[in-house]
C-alpha cells in the first residue's frame, strides 16, 4: 500500500489505536460515554480520523435495528468499532453519521 | 453559391440585375457596409492605398462618411464656424455629445488665440464669453480656461498649431459614435478575438502551435500524454514520489525501498537511469529539486533530511534541525540557498515547528509554539514572496519575510498541495475525492473543483502541467492516472496501465508532451503524447 495519509489530532485527550498508536479521535468529539460494544464500554464520537469503513449491514443492537458499517484502523486494520449509517427508530436518529469506538481497543493520551 | 469574382468589372450589369445583399454571413449577422469599411481600413493600414481606394470606388461604400472628411479639412484649416456646422449636421449624435464636441473645437481656437499673444487676447475673451460659456459644459473647465488667459497655461504657440489641430481632431472623433471614425485595427482585433475564443474552447490544446486562419482550431485528443511510452523498473518496492527537475532534463523518483533514483531524459524522450541514492534507513516520502537543479533534498519518513549533489550523487549533508525533530515536508527558496522545513517533536509535548535553514543546516528563522499546526505539506512561490502551508483543514498563506497572512478553510481533510509554475494557483487533494484549485491571491471564495478519481486512505498527489499549466493530472487509488482541463470538472483523459495505486504524478515543465506517474506496483511509467508537432508518429 502507498504512503498512508495519517491525520494527527491536536490537543489533550487524544484516543489512539491500541495496536499501532495512530490517532483516532479527540476527547472533545465525545457525544456520549454510555454505550456498549463487543468488548465492553464504548463511546459515541462525532469525528474520527484514520479509519476505513467496511460494508453496510443491518444489525440488531440493544437499542433496536440499525444499519451500520464496521470501522477499521487504516494503519493496522484492527476493528475499532462501527459507524451508524441509518437508524430505524425516531429516538435513535441522532446517532446517524456518528462513530462508536470501543474503549478496549483504544489507549488514551493525556 | 459564391463564385470567385472575375477581375473584369461588370459591376453595373450586376448592380442592375440584383441589388447586393444587405447582410452577409451564414447567420446574417454581418452588415455589408460595415464589413467593407473595416476591410478598407485594414488595407489602408497595411499600406495598400491604391487597393483601398479602388475598393471604396467599386463598392460604393466610402471608408469615412462625407462629414468626417469635411470636418478634418475644416479643423486643419481653422474654419471653426464650419466645424461647428458640420458637427451639428452629423446624424445620430446626442445633444450632450454635440455640446462636448463644440466645446473642444472652441477650446482649440481659444488656446490658439492665446498663443498669438496680446493680439489675440481680445478675440479670445469674445470666444470664451460668446461661444464656450453658453454651451453649459462643466463650469470648472470654463474657469480653467479663464485662468489660462493670465497664466498662459495650455496655450498653443503658433509653431505648434498644426500638431495641436491634429490632436484636436483625434480628440473630436472620440466623442462621436464608432461608425463615424472606425477604431484603428478593427479587423485585426475581430480576427484575434475569434482565434482566442477557439483556443480557449479547445480542450486538448497542449502544444503551442501556430494558429492558422484557414481552419477552426481544434487540437486532437492525442496531443496530451496518452500512450505509455516507457516503464521504468528500478525500485524494489512501492514508488511513492516522482518529480521532474525544473529544467525538465531529469526525473527523481523515491520509494519505500529507502532509495531515490535520478533518471536522465534523453533527446528522444526516453529515460535512462543515472544515479541511485542510497543512505536512508526509512522509506523516502518526499523529494525536492533545488531551483537550479543542482541539488536534491530527500525526506525520509520520520527521519532527517538529506541533501544530495545531482551530478556526483554524493550526500552532502544530513540534517534534522536542532533537537529530536521529525521533518515531514520541506521546500526550496528560489535562490537555491535556503530551505524551509516543517516538523514536529517526537517526544512528549508534541509541539510543531516551521523553520528555515541554510545549506549548512544552520537554522535561520523558527516559528514554533501553540499556534503552529501540524503541517502535511509546504510550498514556496517561485518569486519567494509567499509561504504556503497546509494543515489538516486549512491552507495558510503568509507573506515573507513578514507581512499579511490569510487562511483558506476546507470542509474536508487536505492530504497534499501542489503549486503552479507561475505561483498564482495552487491545488489541494482532499480525502473526499476532490481536487480544489485556489488562486494564491484569494480572489474568490469558491474553488474550482475536479472530480472523478479515487482517494480515501492514502496520500495521492496531483500536479499542474501542459503548456501554460492548462491541465491538472492526479494519481488515484484505482491505479489510473486522471487528467483534467482547467475549468472542466470531469476528466478529459484517464490513463490505464498501472496495476496498483498511483501515488504521484509529475508533468515535465519543458516538454509538455511528457507525464510521469509513480505507483505501488514498483514502477514509474512515462506517458507521451502521440501526435507532436516535431516528431512524426
Amino acid at each position: 500500500m502507498g504512503l498512508l495519509f495519517l491525520e494527527r489530532l491536536e490537543g489533550e485527550g487524544v484516543f489512539r489505536c491500541r495496536q499501532c498508536r495512530v490517532d483516532a479521535a479527540s476527547k472533545d468529539s465525545i457525544i456520549s460515554r454510555d454505550f456498549y460494544g463487543r468488548t465492553g464500554r464504548a463511546y459515541l464520537f462525532d469525528r474520527v480520523v484514520n479509519i476505513c469503513l467496511g460494508p453496510k449491514e443491518d444489525r440488531y443492537l440493544i437499542t433496536g435495528l440499525h444499519t451500520v458499517n464496521d470501522i477499521y484502523c487504516s494503519c493496522c486494520q484492527q476493528i475499532l468499532g462501527w459507524r451508524y449509517e441509518k437508524a430505524y427508530d425516531e429516538s435513535q436518529k441522532y446517532k446517524e453519521g456518528k462513530f462508536i469506538l470501543e474503549r478496549g481497543r483504544m489507549v488514551r493520551d493525556g | 453559391m459564391d463564385l470567385p469574382e472575375s477581375s473584369v468589372p461588370h459591376a453595373d450589369k450586376v448592380g442592375q440585375a440584383r441589388p447586393a445583399p444587405r447582410r452577409l454571413g451564414s447567420r446574417g449577422l454581418v452588415d455589408r457596409e460595415e464589413l467593407l469599411r473595416v476591410i478598407a481600413q485594414s488595407l489602408y493600414s497595411l499600406g495598400y492605398r491604391k487597393a483601398a481606394a479602388a475598393l471604396e470606388v467599386e463598392s460604393g461604400v466610402p471608408l469615412y462618411p462625407a462629414e468626417h472628411d469635411r470636418l478634418l479639412l475644416d479643423v486643419m484649416a481653422g474654419r471653426w464656424d464650419a466645424c461647428v456646422e458640420t458637427i451639428g449636421s452629423v446624424a445620430g449624435v446626442s445633444n450632450a455629445d454635440r455640446a462636448v464636441a463644440e466645446f473642444l473645437v472652441w477650446r482649440g481656437h481659444y488656446l490658439e488665440l492665446l498663443g498669438m499673444g496680446d493680439a489675440g487676447l481680445r478675440r479670445a475673451r469674445e470666444v470664451l464669453r460668446r461661444r464656450i460659456a453658453p454651451l453649459r459644459i462643466d463650469r470648472r473647465c470654463v474657469h480653467w480656461l479663464a485662468r489660462a488667459m493670465v497664466s498662459c497655461e495650455g496655450m498653443v504657440a503658433p509653431e505648434a498649431v498644426v500638431q495641436s489641430r491634429i490632436a484636436l481632431f483625434l480628440h473630436l472623433v472620440e466623442v462621436f459614435p464608432p461608425w463615424f471614425h472606425l477604431p484603428s485595427g478593427r479587423l485585426e482585433h475581430l480576427v484575434e478575438s475569434a482565434v482566442t475564443k477557439q483556443v480557449e474552447s479547445c480542450i486538448y490544446h497542449n502544444l503551442p502551435d501556430e494558429i492558422s486562419l484557414f481552419e477552426d482550431h481544434k487540437c486532437h485528443e492525442e496531443q496530451i500524454p496518452s500512450k505509455c511510452a516507457q516503464i521504468l523498473y528500478g525500485h524494489n518496492n512501492e514508488v511513492w514520489f516522482v518529480r521532474f527537475s525544473n529544467n525538465g532534463n531529469y526525473l527523481a523518483s523515491s520509494s519505500s525501498d529507502c532509495t531515490a533514483i535520478i533518471w536522465k531524459v534523453e533527446k528522444d524522450d526516453m529515460l535512462t537511469k543515472k544515479h541511485c541514492l542510497k543512505g536512508h534507513q526509512n522509506p523516502i516520502s518526499f523529494v525536492a529539486w533545488s531551483p537550479n537543479d543542482k541539488m536534491l533534498l530527500t525526506c525520509g519518513n520520520g527521519e532527517s533530511l538529506k541533501l544530495w549533489n545531482v551530478d556526483t550523487s554524493e550526500c552532502n549533508l544530513k540534517f534534522g534541525g536542532s533537537g529530536d525533530y521529525t521533518i515531514t515536508t520541506c521546500a526550496w527558496f528560489p535562490n537555491s540557498e535556503k530551505i524551509v522545513c516543517a516538523g514536529y517533536d517526537l517526544g512528549a509535548g508534541s509541539s510543531n515547528r516551521i523553520f528555515t535553514c541554510d545549506l549548512e543546516g544552520k537554522e535561520l528563522e523558527v516559528w514554533a509554539g501553540v499556534r503552529i499546526p501540524k503541517l502535511s505539506d509546504l510550498a514556496v512561490t517561485p518569486d519567494g514572496k509567499h509561504l504556503i502551508c497546509v494543515s489538516s483543514n486549512e491552507i495558510w498563506i503568509r507573506e515573507l519575510p513578514k507581512g499579511r497572512e490569510w487562511r483558506i478553510h476546507e470542509k474536508q481533510t487536505i492530504s497534499s498541495l501542489s503549486l503552479s509554475d507561475d505561483g498564482q494557483s495552487l491545488i489541494v487533494n482532499l480525502n473526499s475525492e476532490e481536487i480544489h484549485l485556489w488562486k494564491v491571491h484569494r480572489s474568490s471564495s469558491v474553488p474550482e473543483k475536479f472530480k472523478g478519481h479515487m482517494q480515501g486512505k492514502f496520500v495521492i498527489r496531483s500536479c499542474f502541467g501542459g503548456s501554460n499549466s492548462l491541465f491538472i493530472a492526479s494519481g488515484s487509488e484505482d491505479s489510473q492516472v486522471y487528467i483534467w482541463k482547467r475549468h472542466l470538472e470531469t476528466p478529459i483523459k484517464v490513463l490505464h496501465g498501472h496495476t496498483m495505486i498511483v501515488n504521484c504524478v509529475s508533468w515535465n515543465p519543458t516538454r509538455p508532451q511528457m507525464l510521469a506517474s509513480a505507483s505501488d506496483d514498483h514502477t514509474v511509467r512515462i506517458w507521451l503524447a502521440c501526435k507532436t508537432k516535431h516528431t512524426n508518429s
